[in-house]
């Protein structure tokens, strides 16, 4: 792009091209030697040429004066590069690495603008799914407010001001040089920092630290107790028949959460046999929980008590040889949020389980939990011979590292201490996430020569450092890093750094001196650790080096964890357990620009655009605090939460399913400085659409680290937020109001099971049982019949599965969904309003009696292409038509926007632009959109479409081979990312299509709301759970 | 002018004497001096009282113009309208006003071919009424619509795409219901005109009334043939317009009464709509009448019997709503549909359950108190009760709309609807302009139907001296063209 255009490396008009000498010489010399040819009138061909040229020239000249369309920035190819072809899209294998975990995905670009991230296929942990966090990544790229430019004190300058400081680090041989640095495993990395010890040998390790706010390390630390070595658990959900999570959020929070997912699913099909079961054991209520068979809400402090009674009850069946900290565990209360035979009960039938799938069975234990207790859980599962079958572990590829907690606290007493010359803060953001405690950001101050912050943003951390140095996106940079089970999986660029960013390797090749580029140092470092038989093409092309994981190696658990073990007994719960979870949209807090994210609601609460402090009803009711909110009131009182008497102010979420006694506070949030209008730059930022959120960072002290918990206090607090749901209530909560009508919707009305005309919910008991136990479930169906000749489908019939067993209600659909086909970020106040945008949502229901410990359904919907479609005529102007493939098109040009079709709709699946939807987004956020599908104005109403797109595509490429469509050759965004392959997409007129067969085959297909007769193209899979009888 | 608009001479000619009919204009008035009375309103200069009148309303209608500019610049999302709720208050206004649009329309046909002679002291206002409340109706279609500049996409045009409305969408039976109902009612409306605007032409002294009020009178000469013409034309407008009466609303009821909502989709709707509408027009011409027969002097010719017939056909018409609520639930009860049952508990106790009980109050309980002569004939009362009808039908459009799609077949996909400051804007912008529409009409048209009142002075003259000879049936003055000869057919 850039080059000899003096600097100007856009150009707005074809005007201000034709300034150029060569240009006005071309305009010259063109037509004095083609003229006379032209008055020669030789050949029509030269007549023809002469005459393009000069309309070409009038047009320009025309244009200056006459402008009717956007100016537009055009950049075109004098020779077409090879294998591309404009307008075709090319994927790319890449990886996105968060927190030294590589997730490998493709990432599509069109005309050489990455415009969505999918799943790698091959990859081991992805298996073409990806999500949420990673496929919204994409719009980070575009983010109008990243920095653009190096900045010294606020400042401009440029990299060779950089370099200038860098020659000043070298030549102090890393003397007062610390690092900090996010987690990561590049390889590359790990070989420039030997050539940086060259450079700066006084830069030790010991002075090069690793930070994470999130983090896994209590899980590699236990590992570290249990073998002797750092390892990472490697769970076969594939192969396990009863899954314990005590306190794992396996499904959501977890670096390998996609492939989990999938296995998980994958065993939740009574088609495939027997269900697994899985066990929650949790103070929060995770997404894990919600799919959970059997759910112990407890306070985290009181997880490992619950692990060590489970444990107990085992010995009595033959499993032998726990530490003595068990027994003492065992022994302490467990709160008093349950009885003690509901908690008994529970113990028994986990151990029971356990016992009796010997080899089959995984006990997990979170992040959150001491190390000591991962260790337990190490032990167990080898007592239980889970280890080595569905229980594996592998050596941490980066597993020496101090864990983030103490590095951070080391670093920060090096910073008092006043020790550090120079600071260079690799990524992340510590002024911002740093515990409390750390007095991170004073000790920022203390740097006597300089801090530099290399990042994305110019944030927190940017403002307090001396240097900020723009950082690259991770589709502008190459890199490499390890997945979850160790498949080194490698990140190529896609395009240019858009904002003249460095990568991570870049700037690290930079302070080692190096010259090579990022590409030559890390093919080097590659090549180095898998030898000369390395293909590096391959892996590019691959996205990963093939066959790289490690040997799931059998691990022997010694004896060295009882002592970690021990120091877990004897905790004292206060008033409150403090928890801190990720948060589901912004992860850390480095999401918090991104409009995708923060639109999408949280799978659990269904809060978009803030976080909140999530308390029990149980909870709220002693503190004073509703539990229900009035339809339609958004606002939320608000909370004080105190730990170690710092208090933060934060609004108080009523969610059923939190254990009493616990607070969730969700981080990443409240941050100040997020998005603000970076110099020079025209942006929007996330936030001026509302949200914010609170910041509970300086409530976190180290100790939460290790996992030892925080105590606090809540209080209710003074003042009310309002807070943006997309479900406005605990929607068909059991107990009274209104939605309690919806109960009990089978013919009887007798009947206890929760089953309702929508979501059809059975006991794989009552199934294995009765089969047609999901068909008796239907409402009354008058008649199916038709007073005229229904259509005939001659070519393809279009239908979808959603199984609502297998779905977790992660919500990847959704940002697959609205990456694929542009749907609009409307902020905080209209999804308030109920204006949010997405096309496709997932409903989520709460079950039973008890509101401290209920059930939780998901439910996506999206349009369910009905052939009764209710929507279709009651347009007046005939804008929503139904194809000849049995879709209900949507004609946007058509639409005047009436919404009678929503009216009309009984899912609610159209949405209505009652704005210009895309008015906040920028000029380079407009590059994130989808070509294919067309950016719907204001005053049109849009819905689902079954990727229409992607149909037409497929059809086309079939018409051009003169082949029919294979199922499965393509399918829909939501199908395709889905890492639960809940959602199967086809041809229903194919008989073999996998959708025709569970449509035709499945005794757990419905249609929802059948008896309103709308025949809808979408049928349902109904939920199976798998208590224990 | 002196007295107070709640003061009323007596005694009343509401008396129901089977020997002696009561006449329909009191005071001992000759046709003239109807004609002077009637057409002294247009002819004086407007009133002080008229002047802040209409300065009012001009300025509430120049409220509409704001709130409907800034509508069309920023997008349907200034309104209140979200996910669930794609309709809100453009939607219960539109109905609101097409409802108030009926009483005029039935004053004028249906009682026209029933023989009803009281109608002729109102039939005039009520029409002229009606033809406004459609407009303001007519307003709201085109303004709710996402996209307004495209709002003509609903009317069949010719176009070189051949593409054509959706004839099986109920939105577009509306268009044609309520523009075939303007079209017939304006048309009746202004034939009834004419013989009184030859009267304003004739006594007209400015040459430019006398020229306006002559175009607008199409050369009517009062000549035999005419009013013969003149009669047959309006029975046929008159039997015309009759279906229309009931087919409009009844066409306004499928909008909901096709839709699959829980709560609309019942067959009730219909009947129930049009006996909701002619008893929000009769409230509204009642509210009208009362302070209008003061201010212009005219409680000779509407008199108390008129607001009297009016108030027991608004007891009527309440009773047949409130039957229509209580079937309503009965049906959602036996249906045995468990959605359209929950939509109507819902209703009554869900979120809204405050509109419907307002709705409740005004509607069903309000005009019970019209069992009372005392109350029928208290213009006090009856103007109270008008003005609740009135409140009370808007909310009965707001529980139908509102309330069912906030609440439909998925809980999880439930809302809630507020109105907005623009919503409220809007609707109180529409009454703007009805009353500047209105105002206007009392000031440049005859505000009673003078011909037909006159007819049926002569035809009481005829019954008071049975035997004797007619020595007053005569035209009092030569240029009176709105007198009807004597037998000409009615």
């Amino acid at each position: 792009m850039s080059g000899d255009r003096k600097g100007r490396d856009l150009w707005r008009s074809l005007d201000e091209v034709a300034n150029t000498p060569e240009f006005k010489r071309f305009v010259e010399q063109e037509f004095p030697n083609h003229a006379p040819e032209l008055l020669n009138q030789k050949s029509r061909r030269h007549f023809l040429k002469v005459m393009g040229a000069s309309v070409a020239l009038a047009g320009m000249g025309t244009m200056s004066g006459c402008v009717r369309w956007p100016e537009e920035k055009i950049h075109p190819f004098t020779s077409r590069p090879d294998g591309r072809l404009p307008g075709v899209p090319v994927e790319y294998a890449t990886s996105f690495e968060v927190d030294g975990v590589a997730r490998g995905v493709l990432a599509k670009s069109f005309d050489g603008r990455p415009i969505k991230i999918e799943g790698n296929p091959q990859h081991p942990t992805s298996l073409g799914a990806a999500d949420s966090l990673t496929q919204a990544s994409v719009l980070g790229l575009y983010d109008p407010a990243r920095s653009r430019f190096v900045t010294h004190g606020g400042e401009k300058k440029t990299w060779s001001d950089v370099t200038a400081l860098v020659s000043e680090i070298q030549a102090t041989q890393g003397r007062g040089v610390h690092v900090l640095c996010e987690s990561t495993s590049s390889e590359t990395l790990t070989a420039l920092r030997s050539e940086l010890s060259g450079k700066l040998p006084l830069l030790t390790a010991a002075h090069w630290h690793v930070y994470s706010p999130v983090s896994r390390d209590n899980e590699r630390l236990g590992c570290y107790h249990a073998f002797g070595s750092a390892a990472r658990p490697q769970y076969n959900l594939d192969r396990t028949d009863v899954i314990v999570s005590f306190d794992e959020d396996f499904l959501q929070n977890h670096p390998n959460s996609v492939q989990y997912t999938r296995d998980f699913a994958r065993r939740r099909r009574p088609e495939n046999g027997k269900l697994s079961r899985l066990y929650s054991v949790e103070g929060n209520f995770s997404l894990t929980g919600s799919n959970a068979d059997a759910r112990l809400p407890v306070r985290p402090k009181d997880v490992p008590r619950v692990l060590a009674r489970v444990i107990q009850s085992l010995s009595a069946l033959g499993i032998k040889g726990a530490p003595p900290a068990v027994a003492t565990l065992a022994g302490e209360n467990i709160g008093t949020e349950h009885d003690a035979a509901t908690l008994n009960d529970f113990v028994e039938n986990v151990a029971g389980d356990l016992i009796a799938a010997r080899g089959r069975g995984a006990v997990m234990v979170g992040p959150a939990q001491p190390a000591g207790v991962h260790a337990l859980a190490a032990w167990l599962n080898q007592a239980l011979s889970n280890a080595g079958n569905s229980v594996e572990y592998i050596a941490d590829p980066n597993g020496a590292r101090i864990p983030s907690g103490d590095a951070i606290d080391n670093l920060s007493k090096s910073l008092a201490a006043g020790e550090v010359e120079y600071l260079i803060v690799l990524g992340g953001n510590p002024v911002y996430n740093a515990p409390k405690g750390t007095n991170f950001s004073d000790g920022l101050t203390k740097v006597k020569k300089a801090s530099i912050h290399l990042s994305q943003y110019a944030d927190e951390t940017s403002r307090k450092c001396t240097w900020h140095l723009p950082a690259a996106h991770y589709l502008e940079s190459w890199g490499d890093a390890y997945a979850w089970d160790g498949t080194h999986t490698v990140a190529q660029p896609l395009l240019q750094a858009m904002y003249g960013g460095k990568s991570l390797i870049e700037f690290v090749g930079m302070l080692a001196g190096k010259t090579e580029s990022a590409h030559d140092l890390m093919k080097a470092a590659l090549t180095a650790k898998h030898g000369q038989s390395f293909d590096w093409t391959q892996a590019l092309h691959d996205g990963f080096v093939a066959g790289s994981a490690p040997d799931k190696g059998r691990m022997t658990v010694g004896t060295n964890w009882h002592g970690a073990l021990t120091e877990v007994a004897g905790r004292v719960s206060t008033e409150f357990d403090v928890v801190f979870v990720p948060d589901s949209s912004v992860y850390d807090g480095r999401f918090s620009n991104n409009g995708w994210l923060q639109e999408q609601p949280d799978p659990m609460t269904k809060i978009a655009w803030d976080n909140a402090a999530l308390i029990s009803p149980h909870d709220a009711t002693k503190l004073g605090i509703p539990t229900t909110n009035a339809m339609g009131d958004t606002t939320r009182p608000m909370l004080d939460v105190t730990v170690a008497g710092t208090t933060v102010p934060i609004v108080a979420f009523v969610m059923p399913g939190i254990a009493k006694g616990t607070v969730v506070l969700p981080l990443g949030y409240g941050r100040a400085l997020t998005g603000r209008r970076v110099a020079g730059a025209t942006s929007y930022n996330a936030y001026d659409l509302g949200g914010g959120g609170f910041d509970v960072y300086p409530l976190r002290t180290s100790a939460d680290f290790q996992g030892n918990g925080v105590g606090g206090s809540v209080r209710k607090g003074s003042g009310t937020y309002e807070l943006a749901t997309t479900q406005d209530h605990h929607a068909l909560e059991e107990g009274t109001g209104p939605g309690n009508v919806f109960t009990d919707y089978d013919l009887d009305g007798e009947s206890k099971r929760r089953n309702r005309h929508n979501l059809r919910v059975v006991d794989e008991q009552e199934l294995a049982a009765d089969s047609d136990a999901v068909k008796e479930l239907a409402p009354h169906v008058p008649h199916r019949n038709s007073l005229w000749k229904e259509f005939e489908y001659k070519g393809n019939k279009w239908g979808m599965t959603i199984d609502l067993t297998s779905c977790t209600g992660c919500g990847a659909c959704v940002t697959a969904c609205t990456a694929e086909n542009n749907v609009g970020v409307t902020g905080k106040d209209e999804v308030a309003y109920g204006r949010e945008m997405h096309w496709i949502r997932i409903d989520r229901y709460f079950q039973g009696e008890d509101r401290d410990n209920p059930q939780v359904a998901h439910q996506p919907v999206t349009c369910q292409q009905c052939e009764n479609a209710p929507c279709e005529q009651v347009c007046p102007v005939g804008a929503t038509m139904h194809s000849a493939e049995g879709l209900n098109d949507m004609v946007y040009n058509r639409c005047i926007g009436t919404r009678y079709c929503s009216n009309n709709c009984p899912y609610k699946v159209r949405r209505f632009n009652y704005f210009n939807n895309h008015r906040h987004a920028s000029r380079q956020e407009e590059m994130a959109y989808n070509p294919d599908v067309t950016v719907r104005h204001r005053g049109v109403m849009e819905k689902c479409t079954f990727c229409v797109q992607r149909i037409n595509k497929a059809k086309i490429e079939s018409k051009n081979e003169g082949a029919k469509i294979t199922d499965g050759a393509f399918t829909t965004a939501c199908a395709q990312t889905c890492p639960a392959e809940a959602i199967t997409f086809g041809d229903l007129n194919d008989p073999e299509a996998r959708v025709t067969q569970l449509q035709t085959k499945n005794n757990r297909a419905y249609e929802m709301l059948e008896d309103i007769n709308t025949k809808p193209r979408l049928q349902y899979l109904a939920k199976v759970r798998n208590p224990k009888s | 002018m002196t007295t107070s608009w709640t003061e009323e001479p007596l005694p009343h000619n509401t008396y129901e004497d089977p020997t002696h009919r009561p006449p329909l204009v009191t005071g001992g008035h000759t046709n003239h001096s109807i004609t002077e009375r009637v057409c002294s309103i247009v002819e004086n200069p407007p009133t002080k009282a008229w002047y802040v009148a209409f300065a009012i309303s001009f300025s509430v209608l120049g409220l509409l113009g704001l709130m409907i500019g800034y509508l069309v610049i920023t997008g349907t999302g200034v309104w209140g309208v979200n996910n669930p709720v794609g309709w809100g208050y453009a939607i219960i206004n539109f109905v609101f006003w097409v409802g108030i649009g009926h009483a005029g329309t039935l004053i004028s046909a249906i009682l026209f071919l029933c023989r009803q002679k009281w109608r002729t002291g109102i039939n005039r206002a009520a029409e002229a009424m009606t033809i406004f409340a459609v407009i303001c109706a007519g307003t709201f279609p085109g303004i709710h619509v996402g996209r307004a500049w495209f709002a003509y996409w609903m009317f069949p045009l010719p176009n070189q795409m051949e593409m054509w409305p959706n004839f099986r969408s109920p939105l577009l039976w509306d268009v044609f219901a309520v523009s075939t109902y303007f079209t017939i009612s304006l048309l009746f409306w202004y034939m009834g005109m004419i013989p009184d605007l030859a009267t304003l032409r004739d006594r007209a002294k400015h040459p430019l009334r006398r020229f306006a009020y002559g175009l607008l009178s199409i050369g009517w000469s009062g000549s035999n043939r005419q009013w013969h013409v003149y009669e047959r034309a309006y029975l046929i407008l008159a039997a015309l317009a009759t279906p229309l009466v009931l087919s409009v609303h009844s066409v306004v009821s499928f909008d909901f009464a096709v839709a699959q909502l829980p709560g609309w989709h019942t067959t009730i709707l219909p009947p129930y709509f049009v006996a909701g509408a002619i008893f929000s027009g009769f409230a509204m011409v009642v509210t009208l009448l009362v302070p209008c027969r003061h201010y212009f002097n005219l409680k000779d010719i509407i008199t108390m019997r008129h607001l009297e017939n009016m108030n027991k056909v608004i007891m009527l018409t309440g009773m047949i709503v409130g039957y229509a609520y209580a079937t309503e639930f009965f049906i959602a009860w036996y249906g045995g549909n468990k959605t359209e049952t929950f939509a109507f508990i819902n209703r009554a106790f869900g979120p809204y359950g405050w509109s419907y009980w307002i709705m409740v109050s005004c509607n069903v309980i309000s005009p019970q108190i019209f069992w009372f002569k005392k109350a029928r004939t208290n213009l006090v009362i009856m103007f109270i009760v008008s003005i609740f009808v009135n409140i009370g039908m808007w909310f009965e459009r707001f529980v139908i709309v509102i309330s069912s799609l906030a609440n439909d077949f998925l809980p999880s996909s439930w809302g809630y609807y507020r109105p907005t400051m623009i919503d409220v804007g809007t609707f109180v912008g529409s009454f703007g302009l009805f009353f500047t529409l209105f105002l206007l009409f009392c000031r440049f048209l005859p505000f009673i139907a003078m011909a037909e009142v006159k007819a049926t002075m002569s035809e009481q003259r005829h019954a008071a001296h049975r035997d004797g000879h007619d020595g007053t049936g005569a035209p009092a003055h030569g240029s009176d063209q709105s007198a009807k000869p004597a037998g000409a057919a009615v």
